[in-house]
């Protein structure tokens, strides 16, 4: 009987020249191994036609016939298809006998001028295709093979006889894709390739084939039992899915290691830069939050848990998660991750900023206008005043105590991340947080004492007016009223002291405004008193 | 940087629920995408064992809105069902899929809603009137009617 050359044990070599999907390579179809013969071969999703898939034997051959199954998921993807043989040079009987019997493998594929077309097909609604050599004869030992009805879903095409040696001396065979419907895969689920030794191999060679042959019979059965139940057991669906979800699994698993789990949002899967913690344990961004009530809302129904349906109420509600939005902030830092907001430090930096912008346009109001203004500065510094007798005494210094020490701990954070890295990338998300989510936005500070309110009220006041202002800050961060030195969290640890009027004083300056009386704001001539000047950090 | 649009996030949202699905599908249970569009799935739901639908293989289409996860998707019956609270065009009355719809849910949780629906309807809030009082009254009768449309329809 004819053999299938395409079995492993004829060590035929096989070559795509496209790329093939992960798990379906070409050397699928000539595996030994039969989960990857069932796998059988699949371009890559965005591969488009032709795909050329060359097998070349160890000897020449003389092709019967060529089984080409192109099922795969179901639906009819291959709809025109080709086959080119090619034979080798006239040193082919020494070569493959040389081949055969040494093993050597040829690593050399003829060029493409070189293949014969002698088959083409097109498909409709077909998935097997099958090219049949009528000329083919049988030579001893080699003897006829059964002829198999074709049922109508295969195809049957005559090859072409395109000279001596175009059919009966081949030692390339080419099988070429050449159209596929719309968006369909080029796939080959399973190739056989029949046929016999060609005339001009030594017996020799001949020998050694029919021994092969002869010696895995039961093999050469195995081989092909289990195929034909598995066909019969296809389930489109089950295929469809598992071809699909490689590229996607490994496309998210690489996305959603990049970001620890816990940072992401579980409901968005976005990076959270306000994290709630809700009563069941969850914690989700506020945002998030913000559109959960919405669509509640858009029900008639109040605020709940979108993980349980318990309403919220005032012993369980949504809280801030300040030392998850932490661990956030400092991963987004580290990574230089933009398009997500700071808050915390970042936010109390900025509250530093307004007063700086406001000064020019504060300059150039009205009289009528700054009386107004005057008045409510001098409301705040009467009420800032009068605050600090209605708290105990006792508790104040540890209050300071704890805040100073809180102060050096940040700071050494600081400088063991990178001094002036770490300035420019919080520069950055200062500027995002200013124009996006510094009024809207909870605090995530962990103590707030009075005075901090206050300066928070102004800042948060002074931050609606740069609408109104065309005129940019003179300089980029806080600086000192009288010397012009600019305040950083990096460069300095000397402590910074604020007037009523929002203008800042460097401890020597304000020593020295303090020996002259009365003592006058430098930037805006107001009057002050020592009671007055507050202590602020940043 | 602008926030993510709402697409974005639900496509975000939909491929990892495709992941996970692949990854741990629920029982008598199968989804995915049609063609390439991942806003549109097609889901199958085997016949519960120990109802009249067992044996039967029932196709559904899953449409999620672009606002999704804060909008449930719409999933629609493709195959012929004899239930109460499934249509003959394959709405499904279903109080996750309306007014009940939280963010926290996925589609493999649908699913198998979906499938509890089968093996208990709900004659209270039928979608088919003349199906509920077939189901009050006449048990036998219902049980017989399901076995022959699925084996008509999801066979």
């Amino acid at each position: 009987m004819v053999i299938n050359l395409c079995l492993p044990q004829f060590r035929p070599r096989i070559h795509c020249n496209k790329v093939s999907a992960d798990g379906y390579e070409v050397e699928n179809l000539i595996s030994e191994d039969l989960i990857k013969r069932s796998h059988g071969f699949r371009t890559e999703y965005f591969i488009r036609p032709p795909i050329y898939v060359t097998v070349s034997f160890p000897f020449n051959v003389e092709i019967c016939r060529v089984n080409i199954d192109l099922t795969a998921g179901g639906c009819q993807n291959v709809t025109g298809l080709e086959l080119y043989t090619s034979a080798l040079s006239s040193r082919a009987p020494q070569d493959a006998q040389d081949c055969w019997t040494t093993g050597l493998s040829e690593t050399s594929v003829p060029d493409k001028e070189a293949f014969t077309l002698v088959g083409k097909v097109l498909l409709k609604n077909q998935n097997h295709v099958v090219f049949s050599h009528r000329g083919f004869k049988a030579r001893p030992p080699f003897s006829p093979m059964e002829v198999t009805l074709l049922s109508p879903a295969v195809v049957a095409q005559d090859l072409w006889n395109k000279g001596a040696f175009s059919l009966s001396h081949v030692a390339h065979l080419k099988i070429g894709i050449t159209h596929v419907t719309g968006s369909g895969i080029s796939c080959i689920k399973r190739l056989e390739v029949w046929g016999q030794p060609a005339r001009t191999c030594s017996q020799e060679v001949i020998n050694s084939i029919l021994s092969t042959a002869s010696e895995s019979p039961s093999q050469d059965l195995g081989l092909h039992t289990p195929a034909l139940p598995m066909e019969s057991d296809y389930d489109p669906g089950g295929q469809s899915e598992g071809q699909q979800s490689p590229c996607t699994l490994q496309d998210m698993s690489e996305v959603v290691q990049d970001v620890p789990e816990e940072f992401l949002d579980p409901i968005t899967l976005e990076i959270m830069p306000c994290p709630m913690l809700l009563p069941s344990g969850k914690v989700i961004d506020q945002s998030t939050l913000e559109k959960c009530n919405l669509s509640e809302a858009a029900w008639g129904r109040v605020p709940s848990d979108p993980f349980t349906g318990l309403a919220f109420t005032p012993q369980s509600q949504p809280l801030p998660h300040p030392s998850l939005k932490a661990r956030i902030d400092r991963f987004l830092l580290q990574h230089s991750i933009s398009g997500c907001h700071l808050l915390g430090r970042a936010q109390t930096a900025s509250a530093m900023t307004p007063s700086i912008i406001t000064l020019p346009s504060r300059k150039r109001k009205t009289g009528q206008a700054e009386h107004s203004s005057d008045y409510s500065l001098g409301m705040k510094a009467s009420s800032s005043a009068t605050s600090p007798l209605l708290s105990p005494t006792t508790s104040e210094p540890t209050a300071k105590k704890m805040k100073g020490a809180s102060e050096l701990g940040l700071t050494d954070m600081d400088c063991s991340a990178g001094p002036v890295s770490h300035e420019q990338k919080l520069s950055q998300s200062l500027e995002i947080a200013l124009t996006s989510t510094l009024g809207s936005m909870p605090s995530f500070t962990a103590r707030l004492t009075k005075g901090q309110l206050q300066l928070g009220t102004r800042g948060s006041s002074a931050c609606r007016r740069p609408a109104t202002s065309s005129e940019l800050p003179r300089s980029a961060g806080p600086e000192c009223a009288s010397c012009r030195r600019v305040f950083s969290s990096y460069t300095t640890n000397e402590p910074v002291y604020q007037l009523p009027c929002g203008h800042l004083l460097c401890r020597p300056c304000l020593s020295e405004k303090q020996r002259s009386q009365p003592m006058m704001c430098t930037a805006c001539q107001q009057p002050v008193t020592s009671q007055d000047v507050l202590r602020v950090h940043f | 940087m602008v926030h993510p649009t709402l697409e974005e996030m639900a496509l975000k949202r939909i491929q990892k629920e495709l992941v996970a699905f692949s990854q741990d599908p629920p029982a008598q249970c199968s989804a995915g995408p049609v063609a390439e569009n991942l806003f549109h799935w097609q889901a199958t739901i085997m016949g519960p064992e120990d109802s009249p639908y067992q044996g039967g293989v029932f196709f559904l289409s899953v449409h999620f809105p672009s606002n999704y996860p804060f909008r449930p998707p719409k999933v629609s019956f493709i195959t012929r069902i004899y239930h109460p609270n499934i249509s003959k065009n394959g709405s499904i009355c279903l109080d996750i899929l309306n007014s009940e719809w939280s963010p926290a849910l996925t589609i493999s949780k649908v699913l198998l809603s979906i499938c509890s629906l089968l093996c208990d309807p709900n004659p209270d809030d039928p979608l088919v009137p003349e199906i509920a009082k077939v189901y009050r009254k006449d048990l036998k009768q219902y049980d017989r009617m399901a076995r022959e449309w699925t084996e008509r329809y999801a066979m």
